[in-house]
């Protein structure tokens, strides 16, 4: 059986490193 | 376009085609040709949603987009993974259990004939109009490519559509997207690898990197919010997810993906797949962009991109001054970037983006053609011209891939549609299903036929297009509406439900001809005006008897 609440609050997780990898990944290479 | 390229081109269309009816053959029931008999794996399901969604022109328009206005197109996908998870927990298990063929009649069962009847041709008029311009968009751009007449390329893609299609439903769409949706992924580590690999001899991936930050391509999260600018992170988590939400929650184009799912576990874990894998292949498509203008730091580009819009303009008395300040430009760039002096290096490049500008803005003058329309021939001009033999088969593979998956989809969706939503419940009601079977499969023929037909006068609306495709956008926000109500409030009934949706659309096209507001948030703006009216109906008028759903 699939946990999907915790699947659920996985992909939340997963969202905001990308949002934190993207920015840091923008400040990096800042104009 | 050499031998080998037509060669992969041409083997890998067969290939797709001959697969798709292999897949599909032997449907005896509408419910396993809409429905693919509810067997399919989730691995098939959600590669066959993100072939449905990459269109041809995420190849080839969001390429020339990060090369234009560098990478914050990305923050447009924010918000899917969210609209992914509320889709999964909350709308797959009510479309499982009620055992509907399309999201529509889900309305009926919940509301009313009416709301039902309403929805879905909401539906069929926001796709109807959206198909013809995904086969003619790639048509055109592949024209000047390949130099085949555009009228060429849309039958012949069209009718290879149709082919599988209607043979054999849903089960040769959705393997055929998942083979496409392989050959697309194949076809985008290629474009990078061979970007990278192009660039010259001592420039690595780390001064690649540099110099498109210093240009500013490298923008995924821009944190500062803007009314009217839909590219930054608050706009693309909120805005985005109401987006993605009405997308993959309300479009049947999408639902009938999910809905052939052999159980609500395999339905919901297509879906959370494409909430992960989503984000890093819109980051992925745009960063090639971004290394084909690193590529063309060194190699000097074209001042326009369309061929044959850079040689009308060549005929025109003030372009050679501005030809001369893009070549000086140029020079001053290229030196600055050898010499890694980024403050140089910024300036240049300000005065290319000028006079480009200006070179585009003659272009427009001459051909009538709107600035944007050069962005579409950014990448596609890189590969034709610079990429090894082969690899620039497998590119148009990928490009032919996308947008024939993306019609199939479409092709099929309208058409299951058309029968049950409209056909079955309001023409014929009492037919047998071996019946309904044979109607599904002249009704995909026929819109298929619309599609090639619309197409082919889309290629001379010009930019009207862009406005065909955008007004698509508009109904969104009414459809999501109309499914929070259903799902979330169970007190409003199909009356309010009814009279919601119309206020909504009402609302949105206000806004559109009155507002300069950015186009994600129609969808936000329409979904609130439907719920906010449904339940303030439901609250004057409450329904005498409740409904069971």
């Amino acid at each position: 059986m699939v946990n999907f609440r915790r699947l659920y609050w996985g992909v939340v997780i997963y969202l905001v490193v990308v949002i934190a990898l993207f920015t840091w990944f923008t400040r990096s290479y800042r104009p | 376009m050499r031998p080998l390229d037509w060669l992969v081109l041409i083997g890998s269309l067969l290939g797709v085609v001959l697969y798709g009816l292999w897949r599909g053959y032997g449907s005896k029931t509408t419910q396993q040709y809409l429905l693919a008999g509810r067997s399919m794996p989730w691995y098939a399901m959600a590669l066959s949603i993100m072939a449905t969604q990459a269109s041809a022109i995420t190849f080839i328009s969001t390429t020339g987009q990060s090369y234009v206005d560098g990478m914050r197109f990305v923050q447009m996908y924010l918000g899917l993974p969210l609209a992914m998870i509320v889709i999964a927990a909350f709308a797959v298990p009510r479309f499982h259990t009620s055992g509907v063929y399309t999201a529509y009649e889900y309305l009926e069962k919940r509301f009313d004939a009416r709301t039902r009847a309403l929805v879905a041709v909401i539906f069929l008029l926001s796709r109807g109009l959206a198909v013809g311009v995904a086969l003619s968009a790639p048509a055109v751009v592949l024209t000047v490519i390949i130099g085949l007449p555009a009228q060429f390329t849309t039958v012949i893609m069209g009718l290879l559509v149709i082919a599988y299609t209607v043979t054999g439903g849903i089960a040769a769409v959705t393997w055929t997207d998942f083979v496409q949706m392989l050959i697309m992924t194949v076809g985008l580590f290629a474009a990078l690898f061979t970007a990278l690999w192009m660039l010259p001899a001592g420039v690595t991936f780390l001064d690649a990197l540099s110099l498109a930050g210093a240009a500013g391509k490298l923008n995924p999260a821009v944190w500062s919010f803007h009314f009217n600018d839909q590219y930054n992170v608050w706009s693309g988590v909120i805005g985005g997810m109401f987006l993605s939400l009405a997308y993959f929650g309300c479009d049947q184009s999408q639902v009938q993906r999910y809905l052939t799912g052999r159980d609500i576990t395999q339905s919901r874990l297509s879906l959370l797949f494409n909430a992960v894998a989503k984000i890093p292949m819109q980051f992925f498509i745009l960063f090639i962009g971004t290394m084909v203008f690193v590529f063309y730091i060194y190699v000097k580009p074209p001042v326009i991109f369309h061929a044959q819009a850079q040689q009308r303009i060549e005929r025109e008395a003030d372009y050679p001054p501005v030809k001369a300040r893009f070549d000086q430009a140029f020079d001053t760039r290229l030196a600055a970037a050898k010499a890694h002096d980024l403050p140089a290096f910024q300036a240049a490049q300000k005065d290319v983006d000028e006079a480009r500008k200006d070179a585009l803005r003659i272009s427009g003058r001459a051909t009538g053609n709107s600035v944007s329309v050069d962005t579409n021939y950014i990448f596609l001009s890189f590969v034709t011209n610079y990429m090894p033999a082969g690899i620039v088969g497998l590119i148009m593979a990928a490009i032919f891939a996308a947008a024939m998956s993306t019609i199939s989809g479409e092709v099929n969706s309208l058409a299951t549609v058309s029968v049950i939503d409209v056909y079955r419940r309001f023409v014929r009601p009492a037919e047998s299903d071996t019946h309904y079977l044979s109607a599904s499969k002249w009704l995909t023929g026929f819109w298929g036929l619309y599609a090639i037909g619309t197409a082919y006068y889309a290629q001379n609306l010009g930019s009207l297009v862009e406005a065909v495709n955008k007004l698509g956008s508009l109904f969104y926000g009414s459809m999501l509406g109309v499914f929070t109500l259903a799902f979330f409030f169970p007190k409003v009934r199909g009356t309010a439900a009814f009279i919601a949706v119309l206020v909504g659309e009402a609302t949105v096209f206000a806004a559109w001809s009155l507002t300069s507001m950015a186009f994600l948030w129609y969808n936000v703006l329409g979904c609130l005006v439907v719920i906010v009216t449904g339940l303030a109906i439901s609250l004057a008028a409450p329904a005498p008897a409740p409904v069971r759903t």
